[in-house]
């Protein structure tokens, strides 16, 4: 592309080639901009194996999509320049409205590119699925991954470390080069898990489990977020994820241990209610199934959504089933639908259904 | 969670009379949201103001609020779709400032709670009042125009959709003053948007305000379909139609197949609000996830509602200021229903984040990538227009030119957000921001742009003026380039999008960049204004007496600008796409028939008008609560439509000397235009 930087030859009546000095100006000072802040762009400088390969995978499709793009871009600005009305020396053709070959090509370029681009498609998405568990590095296999329970509240991450008994909140660690196998849900609204340098993100959703699976290849601490809008305290539900060596993460397992506060039902109830978190919690102990009571809304007490949909179930089956009910589900005992049953057990914030509605 | 509507009646009769309404409901204290109120007042007002004292009352009803011509109707949709437009980009100024101001650790302007009413109205005014009205108004313009019909196959229905779009916009603008807007995005995901995690009415403005809209777009889809079906001229097949007529026609059945689906999403939610149902909470075996579903399997093709009539405009204008026969039309049409039929099958690209199994991720995005392959084939064929072209560098084709090079841009960063992989990286990031708004504007906006340019001169008989139009133009073009490059940079950094504050001197940098583009955005619509009321100013020296002030191509050059309310004194005869073209070259056009025919027209009513204003105060007590005013307005507007069925002198016949004497009249123009 020849540079029209120096002296301006267009004539003011034809701007096509000052649309083009327009647009090599905002592409050179975005490739300036890129190169000033390399080191921050999180996404291109991935510190983990899912990140690196959805790095390459984002500059191959880039790629692919520059063999169309960059030469219709050329031929908008030359057809423009060439067939300006008052170029009369080219040629004049207004009947030219078809032809085979140009058409054949128009067609098979894009379907080709499209090929390719979905053959890579297919591969890379199953390769990146977030099920699938991604593997240590070669020389720590004997090492079995970290299992991590993550549930999104307002606002703020809570992190539960079944294997070793400890939670936290909006901090989480890893041992470097060893897999952490997320299992997400949500107390409340809809959130996106996101470590932007290590790559995939995934929804937590309430009454639901997304799995991930990640690993961080290099000591740090990075950033990690909610991407997806939750509401007021939005801006604040960020983390910091920790890569550590074997040693740190012990020690760091050991200090959560040792701070005092057990995560129970009464704790969860104070940590759920709507509000963010400024400094990183720590809790020494946690009730082992806390992941699954909140995945089964029961977590700030009351009575769990599968066991309520079990009697629920029995009830419908075995009229005498009402025995099995708990104490303090009688006042639902005129009704026989679902509903009322399952109402009665959702959060005391829930001002949706009252019992008497 | 906001003070403004926690207040509640104790007195029951008060509660009855008033529902959720309360003095408190006014942010008395919010000086950015009086002062926008107070000025929305005071403009209305002194529209209201001036019009009675030039006594234009009289013209402005029986000439615009109760016209049922569809060129009228078109205007008030444009019409409305710039003044959203100022409000629209009013909110988007604010979200620049506010996180240029508060990324580096400040706290900005704005709290979180305004601020999240502020991105959700952005994005609900833009896509749903502003493109929306506008592409709607295109078509309603010119359509009818192109195929040589007198008006559009239902007129009153025509009005009564309007009515509905503008009575949606006026509940948007009123939850502005009176209440909140929703604070959960422009697609209100469930159980965000559900009663517990939004007791305020923000939810229900957003509700009322797009169901009333909507149904007079889905009216307006039904009634665009049968009218390019049963009215075309004779001779003019399907493959003979306009390519904006193909794409209008696309447009409309994606309307009647998507609309109903947010229809219904929109009901299900308002029965989980309103009567505690779970269609989208975790309780009796509701499901978020439905809601995603259900609100993409509209939006998706929304996307393509909105930008094809854009490639129509683009493949009209490229063929006019090339001078010559758009290339591969049969290509275009077949691209076009491609683009059309593939748009329902790829909605689940909007998240892939949401842990769908790598087969189901695959498939929507391989559906998504193979959208490109026709709209390749339309750029292409742009291309193959121009080449070997006589092209005239009028604004119309800059708005074009500028188009495509962006459009491509856009393009590809689509496809790349369309690989399931790269999306759980770019995923509701600000690349995400930067690429819909590179398509949109890009695509979209300049589309309108390209068209109003175009257009104008049918429809008001004079044109727009060049100078300002070119500055419109370039601080347009430049302007999105500097306000969204810095964002693609910003989606690749990690910033995510909707956040209120944040903490990174780097992205502020970007940040700065980006709200200084909106500026010159700004600088641009101003010259939009400036270009039109200047226009306006300068009418007579810009007249165009000849109807044809581009050397059209196709039948909508060959009435006279603005066309006689009848449009065609005589329906013409169609022998190809480019007719009118042909005409010229053969000789044949401007030739004035012996006598006339009787033409059958509508009459005005006001009914489509009474049933809009009814709507406002329906909605806006189904949003508060006022039961027995919501009653009120239903049956009120039961009965107004019901009352007009028995009106039966719905039309009339145009004399053959009324249209004479307007035929003589045009054609003596005609003879001293091409005298001098």
């Amino acid at each position: 592309m020849k540079s029209s930087s120096v002296i301006d030859p267009v004539p003011e009546t034809f701007p096509a080639f000052r649309r083009f000095r327009t647009f090599a100006t905002a592409a050179l000072l975005t490739v300036a901009a890129l190169s000033l802040s390399g080191c921050q762009m999180a996404l291109l400088d991935p510190k983990g194996p899912v990140g690196l390969a959805e790095r390459d995978l984002i500059f191959l499709a880039l790629g692919l999509m520059l063999i169309p793009v960059v030469p219709v871009i050329v031929m908008t600005i030359a057809f423009a320049w060439r067939y300006r009305a008052s170029n009369t020396k080219a040629t004049y053709d207004p009947n030219f409205e078809h032809s085979n070959r140009i058409e054949a090509v128009v067609w098979a370029i894009p379907t080709l590119i499209i090929i390719a681009l979905g053959t890579v498609t297919w591969i890379s998405t199953h390769q990146l699925d977030p099920h699938k568990k991604v593997e240590a590095v070669a020389e720590r296999s004997h090492i079995p991954p970290v299992e991590v329970e993550v549930v999104a509240m307002d606002w703020k991450w809570l992190f539960i470390y079944p294997e070793y008994g400890i939670a936290t909140v909006n901090e989480m660690a890893m041992p470097v080069g060893t897999p952490v196998h997320f299992k997400l849900t949500s107390s409340s609204v809809m959130n996106s898990f996101f470590i932007p340098q290590l790559g995939s993100q995934i929804y937590a959703m309430t009454g639901m489990q997304t799995n991930l699976s990640l690993r961080a290849d290099h000591e740090g601490e990075y950033d990690g977020i909610s991407a997806n809008y939750s509401g007021k305290g939005f801006a604040n539900m960020k983390f910091k994820a920790k890569a550590m060596s074997d040693e740190d993460f012990a020690a760091w397992v050991a200090r959560a241990k040792t701070s005092g506060t057990a995560l129970d039902t009464a704790t969860y109830k104070t940590l759920n209610q709507k509000d963010i978190a400024p400094q990183p919690l720590f809790y020494a102990s946690v009730e082992p199934t806390m992941f699954t009571k909140v995945l089964n809304g029961c977590a700030d007490g009351g009575l769990c959504k599968d066991d309520a949909y079990n009697m629920a179930l029995l009830k419908n089956m075995d009229p005498n089933a009402v025995a099995c009910v708990a104490p303090e589900t009688d006042k639902s005992k005129s009704s026989k639908t679902d509903n009322k049953t399952i109402a009665l057990n959702t959060p005391a914030q829930n001002t949706l259904v009252t019992p008497e509605g | 969670m906001s003070s403004r509507v926690d207040q509640l009646h104790e007195d029951p009769l008060l509660r009855a009379i008033f529902g959720k309404l309360h003095i408190e409901s006014i942010p008395w204290h919010d000086p950015i949201i009086m002062g926008a109120g107070a000025g929305m007042v005071i403009a209305a007002v002194a529209v209201l103001g001036l019009t009675t004292y030039f006594k234009q009352w009289k013209y402005v009803w029986s000439n615009w609020l109760t016209s049922v011509d569809h060129k009228k109707i078109g205007v008030m949709y444009i019409i409305l779709a710039l003044i959203m437009l100022l409000r629209g980009f009013a909110d988007a100024l604010m979200m620049r400032a506010q996180q240029a101001m508060a990324s580096a650790g400040g706290e900005g302007f704005l709290p979180p709670d305004h601020f999240d009413q502020i991105f959700t109205a952005h994005g609900v005014i833009m896509i749903f009042f502003v493109a929306m009205p506008f592409v709607v108004g295109l078509m309603n313009v010119v359509m009818p125009l192109q195929i040589g019909a007198r008006d559009v196959a239902f007129p009153y229905l025509n009005s009564l959709s309007f009515w509905l779009t503008a009575s949606g916009a006026i509940l948007i603008n009123v939850s502005l003053v009176i209440g909140e807007f929703a604070h959960t995005g422009w697609l209100a995901y469930a159980p965000l948007s559900g009663i517990e995690f939004s007791p305020g009415v923000g939810v229900d403005y957003y509700l009322w305000a797009l169901q009333i809209a909507g149904l007079g777009t889905l009216l307006s889809g039904v009634n665009l379909i049968t009218t390019i079906f049963k009215m075309r001229a004779p001779g003019m097949t399907l493959m003979r139609m306009p390519i904006f007529t193909w794409t209008t026609l696309a447009a409309n059945m994606l309307i009647v197949a998507a609309f109903p689906i947010l229809t219904v999403c929109l009901a299900m939610l308002s029965l989980d609000r309103y009567l505690g149902m779970h269609f989208f909470t975790n309780e009796a075996g509701g499901n978020a996830m439905l809601y995603v579903n259900l609100i993409w399997a509209w939006g998706h093709p929304e996307v393509y509602i909105l930008v094809l009539p854009a490639f129509g405009v683009f493949s009209e204008v490229v063929a006019t200021y090339s001078r010559k026969r758009l290339f591969g039309y049969d290509g275009m049409v077949y691209a076009t229903m491609c683009i059309a039929l593939l748009s329902f099958i790829v909605w689940l690209h909007h998240f892939f984040t949401m842990g769908a199994g790598a087969n189901v991720n695959a498939f929507f995005g391989i559906t998504t990538m193979i959208i490109s392959i026709p709209t390749g084939v339309k750029v292409f064929n742009w291309l193959f227009t121009m080449y070997r072209g006589r092209i005239k560098l009028d604004l119309p084709m800059m708005w074009t030119l500028g188009f495509i090079i962006t459009f491509v841009i856009g393009g590809a960063t689509g496809v790349l957000m369309a690989v399931p992989g790269a999306d759980f990286v770019l995923h509701n990031s600000v690349f995400l921001i930067a690429h819909f708004h590179n398509v949109i504007i890009g695509g979209v906006l300049f589309g309108c742009f390209a068209a109003l340019n175009y257009w104008f001169p049918k429809a008001f008989g004079f044109k727009l003026h060049v100078g300002l139009g070119k500055v419109s133009f370039w601080c347009w073009l430049i302007g999105f380039y500097v306000a969204f490059m810095p964002l693609y940079a910003l989606g690749l950094m990690g910033m995510t999008r909707r956040l209120s504050h944040m903490n990174d001197p780097v992205w502020q940098v970007y940040l700065i960049v980006a709200a200084f583009g909106a500026l010159l955005i700004l600088a641009g619509i101003l010259a939009n204004i400036a270009q039109i009321v200047w226009s306006v100013v300068k009418r007579d020296e810009l007249r165009d007496e000849t109807g044809d002030p581009w050397d059209g191509r196709t039948l909508e050059w060959a009435t006279s600008s603005p066309p006689p309310f009848y449009n065609f004194a005589v329906t013409p005869a169609i022998g190809n796409h480019d007719s009118f073209w042909d005409a010229k070259q053969l000789g044949q056009a401007y030739v004035q028939p012996e006598k006339y025919e009787p033409i059958h027209m509508p009459r005005n009513t006001a009914t489509g008008l009474l049933i809009g204003l009814v709507s406002v105060p329906f909605g806006f007590a189904l949003v508060w609560h006022i039961w027995w005013l919501a009653l009120l307005g239903f049956v009120a507007m039961i009965v107004i439509a019901a009352v007009h069925t028995f009106n039966e002198d719905r039309d009339y016949y145009v004399q053959p000397d009324e249209i004479k004497a307007i035929e003589d009249a045009r054609f003596a123009l005609l003879k001293t235009q091409k005298e001098a």
